[in-house]
């Protein structure tokens, strides 16, 4: 463990002042409420940087990959790779529900 | 460049499938109605998604429901959409399916860029997220 020292809004420190109480107050409570909100506010940035990829599969193998699917595009060509012999994936799933909105037209 | 149709804010924009080498329309620009109640990325008319190739790609299929609880089966495909205003190509799920007579850009695409909506002096702006 690592002592480090940041200033904080009075508003906050009292917040988790509270908190800490709330658990149960007992030795490095704040500690733990700090490391896991932090933890999950870098996972959360990370990811934001890591951003979607792209693969070319062939099966379960990935032939290619890239950040962008002009770079795909790109890739494929260098490697003599033909698209019919891959599927197209990206590194976030196709979520399964999509919202159109209603849109009203004159008869 | 973004503006209004109407009351409809509408971003011109170009739709590309880097994989086939191919683009709609072939030259220029088309319009894209912004769809806020649209959460995804991009739906477009099914002519459009077989021009561009995606029907020959690797696809699959999702459901999806309009505002009003109708059940819609969608036919999805990895494409690019590219914006000459702010010159982005922004990859994402392009989706089509029986009722999609627009194309229309949804919050998917959106939230990878500061869109500036004033209906006050009629201006509807984009610019990429710093």
């Amino acid at each position: 463990m690592t002592n480090v020292t940041f200033s904080l809004p009075e508003r906050t420190v009292k917040r988790l002042r509270r908190q800490a109480a709330e658990s149960g107050g007992r030795k490095g409570a704040i500690s733990e409420i700090v490391d896991s909100a932090l933890t999950a506010y870098l996972d959360s940035a990370e990811e934001a940087r890591r951003g979607e990829t792209f693969a070319a599969k062939r099966g379960e193998e990935v032939v290619a990959e890239a950040g962008t699917l002009k770079d795909l595009a790109d890739a494929l060509k260098r490697k003599g790779i033909d698209w019919r012999s891959v599927r197209i994936v990206s590194s976030e799933p196709l979520e399964p529900v999509v919202h159109f909105g209603l849109r009203l037209k004159p008869a | 460049m973004s503006s209004f149709s109407g009351l409809t804010p509408i971003l011109r924009l170009a739709l590309r499938n880097d994989i086939l080498g191919l683009t709609h329309p072939l030259v220029g620009t088309t319009v894209g109605i912004v769809d806020t109640g649209f959460d995804g990325f991009v739906a477009v008319p099914e002519p459009v998604f077989d021009e561009l190739g995606m029907d020959r790609l690797s696809g699959a299929t999702s459901p999806g429901k309009t505002a009003d609880g109708k059940p819609l089966e969608l036919r999805a495909c990895l494409g690019t959409v590219y914006l000459p205003a702010i010159a982005r190509a922004l990859d994402g799920q392009v989706l089509t399916g029986a009722g999609v007579d627009e194309i229309l850009v949804g919050t998917k695409l959106l939230r990878r860029l500061r869109a500036t909506l004033d209906y006050c002096t009629g201006a509807f702006r984009v610019e990429p997220c710093r």
